[in-house]
């Protein structure tokens, strides 16, 4: 009996010990009134995105327990939910959220483990009671990609479609529009050096054509940094857009874009964009000003009067006239390597002289490139190799 | 010389197929927004504005040259002459990638002249926050784990005192 009571005695001990030691390490609840709290704002960053994109998001939570008054407490939890999965977000200034305690909630979603399609996004923000409060805040767009390999090599061209009803159309396009620039120098010699690959996607780049500064001209603006994102994906060194539209058009900074039946209109555009430089070759067509009403300070296939810049190269001229019959090269005070000979397609630079087309298919225009602008992306190729 | 060789071997592993940062920024040079995403960083131009990534102990840990699309090409070949020009850009935004960095935890761009234009905090990107996020939920976890030996000591002496009486009562 005696050793009973001791025992008991030790077990009274050891738990008021405990209990003391839960005392002191226990902190009371914080305050929060579910009532009173608003979600006032949300930010998610980006809206669209292929999967494995991680997303940023922000959303500032404050309660207002009388009018005007504005307080930032801290709820149990704030979290993202988007398309089923959660994010938890965090008011310490390290989240993209700015300040710590600045009622500004931040955090990320790493889309990984999600599938495509277009996704809620909800902000939830719950009580030490258990209770949530709910708020829609928009959507994701999510879509799956895939990176398909049409021939192997180092220099990485990814081509993106545009607007395609059919997403796979683009390794079709991608592999006849690769077979035309393989045609060409001096892509031709390092066919073995380019991989092409083409993606996989029915993303919209909202390549909305807007009306650009002369009548009748359409400027192709798309959401370039999305396409961007995409082209990282699958490890792009140039990036071609290629438009489901079957106008003669096309255009170039900081991707080549063009319309998916002229691949000679990609040979083009790819002469502009193709290189590490924001822009490599100019047009060899006059703009009908002179340049120092331009914006371009210096292009490797245009010079000024006698044309020092290829003096050295073989098989050129100093052309003051285009092919139109109008002076100049980009502008009206510059000069083009050779005169065009329709015959050899050369220069591509200097515009394309192909058909009006309905689908994409062989034969093509011929092409080429004069000899100072095949050096520069000769020059370019070497580089990226 | 062998901390600038280890930079740059640094950055060039990086740059290799791995994860990296996509960042948006307008054409007049402001920032809109970044994210992350598994990818490769294509190759960089010689001269233009800098992005440089930093640890929080400040080491730059890669930078990478980029230029401002600010102008457009555009051609219009439906006629028998070809119309196009070089149009400015306004109102735009075009996105830059930039190698990933698991210590990142700052974004600065520097403009041509090497004056910074911005800096942004990358720290939502990297691993180490999200350890801490699942350090402060084992923290959390840990009180309960208090309260629970709390009860199971209190039992366990009970079920002994009930054990040792009940003997005392046998015998």
């Amino acid at each position: 009996m005696e050793q009973s009571f001791k025992l008991l005695v030790a077990a009274i001990v050891a738990a008021s010990l405990l209990s003391v030691i839960m005392m002191v390490l226990w902190k009371p609840l914080p305050e929060f009134d579910l009532t009173n709290t608003e979600v006032t704002s949300t930010d998610v960053y980006p809206d669209k995105g292929s999967v494995g994109t991680v997303f940023s998001i922000r959303a500032e939570v404050a309660s207002y327990p009388e009018e005007g008054v504005r307080k930032c407490e801290q709820p149990k939890e704030v979290r993202a939910v988007i398309g089923g999965e959660k994010a938890v977000l965090i008011d310490n200034g390290l989240q993209g959220d700015e300040k710590e305690n600045d009622c500004v909630f931040g955090g990320t979603w790493n889309s990984e483990l999600s599938s495509g399609g277009k996704k809620q996004v909800f902000i939830e923000v719950g009580d030490y009671s258990g209770k949530i409060k709910r708020k829609r805040v928009g959507n994701v767009s999510l879509t799956e990609t895939k990176c398909i390999t049409v021939s192997n090599g180092k220099i990485n061209i990814v081509f993106i479609g545009s607007n395609y009803s059919d997403p796979g159309q683009i390794v079709d396009d991608a592999r006849i529009h690769s077979m035309y620039l393989f045609n060409v120098q001096p892509f031709k010699d390092y066919e073995d050096e380019i991989k092409i690959t083409a993606l996989n996607t029915s993303m919209d780049l909202d390549c909305g054509k807007k009306q650009g500064v002369s009548e009748g001209i359409h400027l192709i603006q798309c959401d370039d940094t999305l396409i961007s994102r995409l082209g990282a994906r699958c490890g792009a060194d140039e990036i071609v857009v290629l438009l489901n539209s079957t106008k003669m058009i096309g255009s170039a900074i900081p991707h080549a874009y063009v319309s998916r039946i002229y691949p000679e209109i990609l040979v083009h555009e790819l002469g502009h964009s193709f290189g590490k430089e924001k822009i490599n070759l100019g047009d060899q067509y006059s703009y009908g000003i002179s340049s120092d009403q331009g914006r371009i300070e210096g292009l490797p296939n245009c010079d000024v009067e006698g044309c020092p810049k290829w003096d050295q190269v073989k098989g050129t001229s100093c052309v003051k006239v285009d092919k139109f019959g109008l002076p100049g090269c980009t502008y009206t005070d510059w000069y083009s390597p050779k005169k065009f000979d329709a015959e050899g397609g050369v220069s591509v630079m200097e515009g394309i002289e192909a058909r009006e087309k309905r689908v994409l298919s062989p034969p093509f225009e011929k092409v080429g490139f004069d000899p100072v602008s095949e050096q520069y992306l000769k020059k370019v190729l070497e580089e990226y190799k | 010389m062998k901390l600038k060789t280890f930079l740059i071997l640094m950055f060039f592993i990086a740059g290799a197929f791995g994860k990296v940062y996509v960042m948006e920024m307008t054409v007049d040079k402001e920032f809109v927004g970044i994210t992350a995403l598994d990818g490769k960083a294509p190759e960089e131009p010689e001269s233009g504005l800098k992005a440089s990534v930093r640890s929080s102990e400040g080491t730059v840990l890669g930078s990478k040259n980029f230029q401002v699309p600010s102008e457009k090409f555009l051609d219009d070949f439906s006629r028998n002459e070809s119309i196009g020009g070089v149009i400015k850009l306004t109102n735009t935004t075009f996105g830059v990638v930039i190698p990933f960095f698991e210590e990142g935890t700052e974004l600065v761009v520097y403009d041509n002249n090497g004056e910074n234009l911005f800096s942004k905090d990358l720290s939502r990107f990297t691993e180490q926050e999200e350890e801490k996020k699942s350090e402060e939920e084992v923290e959390k976890f840990q009180w309960w784990w208090i309260g629970f030996a709390v009860i199971v000591v209190v039992l366990l002496f009970f079920l002994i005192w009930l054990s040792k009486s009940r003997e005392h009562e046998n015998l």
